[in-house]
């Protein structure tokens, strides 16, 4: 359903703006008194001069603003020009209006169909195997792991290293995919319970970052202060999930 | 809840006092380095026609003074220099791109004076100087929403923070970045040369017979040439002569280039329908860019082939182009007459959509910053709203009193009314479409690193004409050029808050420092250019424009607008269509698709398919190494290709500023 939602809307956007393209072409079948006194807003019609080279009938280059007068109408439909381009904009002569109309249609329903596609089932979330409760899980495990580490190992640089090397790892696997289940959250949790859900995870998430840029710095201290707000922040959102989850 | 920490002893604590962020040597090194690069590129914004962007530059500048000078300089410290850096940097973009625009209706600068000595230069630099803080102030409060929440990508934040994060990574990665900077600034090169030229300099008036250096298109990489005509034969005559007209569009008797110095032109390459443009630009920024935002910039580049492989095509086939319009000037044609005006309404429309559908996490984010305020162990970590509010209210004061020294006539929408009243609704109206264009603004430069800052401007001057009557050019171009400040300032900072949540900085550190230094940009810009019309009157009688050293082309593109509004000649039809289209597009299940598709269709397609292919090169490495892989590796050679054609910007205009 979801193929057949975005493919109406990308045929619906083709229609809307090839039917806006038109809003400014006046059609030179159209009677006289709705042509009459328009302003063109680009050149209109072609003659052939005697060397072989062409000339618009009417220009409209260095701010000329020609006016379209009874004589103009005549030379540009006995030299079959069909349409020129105003600067004036009726609902009356714009002849794309209904596929204008039609086009939006099509992108309500594109982006209606769209939109309930991407509406999962509430439990398959939490159900799959790589579900955001068991990433978070995962990341919390992480930091306790190096936290506990920490201290065993025997001396500052391998610590340091430690800590960049595993919270390399832990941004490139489970912090990645847990942000990749964005479009699942929302679904699960509404917009706001995903904003309040990420507003604690990104910020255990900057105290992850800036762990690592102080290991890399050799601020130790720092670093490990980081780890355990860090640690603080994803419980937090571990909460804020399982509550959302049971809530739901 | 309990900030349990077995491993971090007592003693240690306060740990900011070990580990240095915000020091008096970043913020320092940032506002040199920010004012040198804010006078250069401003002069060379005005000499050639784009300007740059400082945050990649001043990174790279940061960690060799910083760290190799002053043999100090954390990380974190580095990125508060290249804030600081940034922030003084960019508003040059949004005052060269609109306050030339009185010199450009006005050379004899007697109904716009623009100097020292008279008060429109001050009321301008006020002006100018407000939208910077205003610029700041309105975007703080939604960094949570889109950083945080929305997750944006952010391109030159993110390689900006792969940069910074580079002596962590490990050599390996840091030669990778290096291997992108090298890359970049040998592509590059010969697409910048041309802007040296070699020779003596000419005297005023005289023609300049400088030649320019090398570049792609010395190469001459032509279209073939074609089969001789039989004289005796009228149609094989008649054929050359349809030949020739196809592969010489400008009529200088040779095939064109299909290399030129700064674009490739493979459709004529693969004889593509001269309809159809299928022309790459030659920029690794742009390349790099389309990577790091990786499989979601592909919409960028679905818009834009819908834009010029379906809509032009097609609109040339139904005959709905002028006559005199021939099939190879049909995509500069279709770019000026619906794709740029349908494009900016679409971007208004999608942004609007993006803000409706956010409301709830703009709502989470609102509240969270209230909650930061009471809970100092939640980060204390963004700055208050009532600073914010205090700062964004004496900018609107300030944009008032600027204001109020330009609107004067009684014509618009707010004919009739007290003249201060006018002003102040015109302040406010400005202010609030100040925060509105931020955060488009924003969107745009985090999900593809492009801001559509004169399509802003532009409809900030259509609407203060509006308002205020169309013969108010002070005016619109006033609030026009606090608009063009403002939202540059908002991009810039919402890039550079990505970076700091990439390293892990205290966003309430950059928020301040950022909102403290903003304000000194605009003084630096509106200096130099007074210096330049001074320099330009005393040596060609024109203090700006065509015929003297500095032609400020986007200046005079602003300036048309300005004349097509005096004319009547802005479709706002199709702004409106496309603001329909924009929100639509924006039901599904990505609301932001209407910006996307929007900014596609207003930018020119070269630079569009420039920044596909670096999509799509992604997509195919993740396919093929691991989407891992793909980011392990290729972000940091992508930002150094960001950074190579940044800095080789910057050191050729330098030449250009010093050699001439």
């Amino acid at each position: 359903m979801k193929t057949l939602g975005q493919f109406v809307v990308w045929l619906s956007l083709a229609g809307g703006v090839l039917a806006a393209a038109t809003g400014y072409l006046a059609a030179l079948d159209q009677p006289d008194e709705q042509l009459l006194g328009l302003t063109l807003a680009a050149p209109a019609g072609l003659i052939e001069k005697p060397d072989g080279t062409t000339l618009p009938i009417v220009d409209t280059e260095d701010g000329r603003q020609p006016r379209v007068t009874g004589p103009l109408l005549g030379e540009l439909r006995a030299a079959g020009v069909k349409n020129v381009r105003v600067k004036q904009f009726s609902l009356r002569r714009w002849r794309g209006k209904w596929c204008f109309l039609l086009a939006l249609v099509g992108l309500l329903i594109g982006g209606l169909l769209t939109r309930r596609a991407d509406r999962p089932r509430r439990a398959a979330v939490a159900d799959q195997a790589d579900s955001p409760q068991r990433i978070l899980k995962a990341v919390q495990r992480a930091i306790g792991q190096l936290r506990q580490q920490l201290p065993e190992l025997p001396d500052r640089a391998t610590q340091l290293l430690a800590i960049v090397e595993q919270l390399d790892a832990l941004a490139k696997t489970h912090m990645a995919t847990f942000v990749d289940a964005r479009s699942a959250l929302v679904a699960s949790l509404g917009m706001a319970g995903y904003a309040s859900l990420m507003d604690s995870y990104a910020a255990g998430e900057r105290q992850i970052n800036r762990a690592w840029s102080a290991a890399a710095d050799q601020a130790y201290a720092e670093a490990v202060g980081c780890l355990a707000e860090a640690a603080r922040w994803m419980e937090d959102a571990r909460k804020k999930l399982h509550g959302s989850a049971r809530g739901s | 809840m309990s900030l349990e920490n077995p491993l971090l002893p007592s003693e240690l604590a306060p740990r900011e006092a070990r580990y240095r962020e915000s020091t008096v040597a970043a913020i320092v090194f940032g506002l040199v380095v920010g004012s040198i690069m804010n006078a250069s590129i401003a002069y060379a914004g005005l000499k050639i026609g784009f300007t740059i962007g400082g945050s990649a530059i001043a990174a790279v500048l940061g960690f060799g003074v910083l760290r190799g000078l002053l043999r100090r300089g954390t990380i974190l410290e580095t990125n508060i220099g290249q804030t600081v850096a940034s922030a003084v940097n960019i508003p040059n973009s949004g005052i060269i791109f609109t306050v030339p625009v009185l010199l450009l209706l006005d050379p004899a600068q007697k109904k716009y004076p623009l100097r020292a000595d008279d008060s429109l230069f001050w009321m301008m630099t006020l002006a100018c100087v407000a939208g910077a803080v205003l610029g700041c102030a309105f975007i703080i409060p939604v960094r949570k929403q889109m950083i945080d929440i929305d997750r944006l990508r952010f391109p030159t934040g993110t390689a900006v923070a792969a940069i910074l994060k580079s002596p962590g990574a490990g050599v390996t990665k840091t030669f990778v970045l290096l291997a992108g900077v090298a890359v970049a600034m040998l592509v590059f090169l010969p697409v910048m040369l041309p802007a040296i030229k070699i020779g003596p300099r000419p005297v005023a008036g005289a023609e300049d017979r400088r030649e320019p250096l090398w570049g792609y298109g010395d190469l001459h990489w032509r279209m073939p040439t074609p089969r001789l005509a039989n004289p005796n034969d009228p149609s094989d005559v008649q054929r050359e002569r349809q030949a020739w007209a196809r592969v010489d569009r400008d009529g200088d008797r040779r095939p064109d280039l299909i290399l030129t110095h700064e674009t490739i032109d493979v459709g004529r390459l693969f004889h593509f329908p001269d309809q159809v443009l299928f022309v790459f630009a030659i920029t690794p920024l742009s390349l790099g860019a389309g990577y790091v935002t990786g499989r979601a910039g592909l919409l960028v580049l679905a818009g834009g082939i819908l834009a010029y492989f379906v809509l032009n095509p097609f609109v040339f086939a139904m005959g709905w182009t002028p006559e005199s319009i021939t099939a190879a000037a049909v995509p500069e044609y279709a770019h000026g007459a619906f794709n740029r005006p349908l494009g900016i309404g679409m971007l208004l429309g999608g942004a609007l959509m993006g803000l409706v559908v956010s409301l709830p996490s703009i709502r989470e984010a609102l509240k969270s910053l209230m909650a930061a305020r009471r809970d100092n162990a939640s980060g204390g970590s963004e700055l208050g709203l009532r600073v914010l509010l205090l700062a964004g209210g004496a900018a609107v004061a300030g944009l008032f009193v600027a204001a109020d020294a330009f609107v004067g006539s009684d014509g618009g929408w707010l004919g009739g009314l007290n003249p201060h009243l006018r002003s102040l609704i015109v302040a406010l109206v400005g202010a609030v479409w100040i925060w509105f264009g931020g955060i488009i603004i924003a969107q745009c430069t985090g999900m593809t690193d492009w801001s559509p800052i004169s399509g802003m401007a532009l409809l900030t001057v259509v609407l203060v004409m509006l308002l205020v009557g169309v013969q108010e050019v002070a005016g619109a171009v006033l609030i026009g050029a606090a608009m063009c400040v403002a939202i540059s300032c908002a991009a810039d900072m919402m890039q550079d808050l990505k970076t700091g949540h990439l390293v892990g900085a205290q966003p309430k550190r950059q928020q301040i420092v950022e909102l403290a230094c903003t304000g000194l940009g605009p003084v630096i810009t509106m200096a130099t250019l007074l210096l330049i019309v001074a320099a330009n009157v005393q040596s060609v009688g024109t203090p700006i424009g065509p015929g003297t050293p500095t032609p400020a082309p986007q200046a005079d593109a602003l300036k048309t607008v300005v004349e097509g509004v005096q004319g009547g000649e802005i479709p706002y039809a199709l702004y409106g269509c496309g603001a329909v289209l924009g929100v639509l597009l924006g039901l599904g299940s990505f609301a932001g698709l209407g910006v996307l598709v929007g900014l596609s269709m207003y930018l020119p397609f070269e630079y569009v398919l420039t920044y596909g292919v670096g999509c799509l090169i992604h997509m195919g490495v993740s396919a093929v190494k691991g989407k891992t892989w793909a980011e392990e590796w290729g972000v940091p050679f992508c930002a150094g290709l960001i950074v190579g054609e940044a800095v080789l910007s910057l050191i050729i205009n330098a030449v250009v500023l010093g050699y001439g």
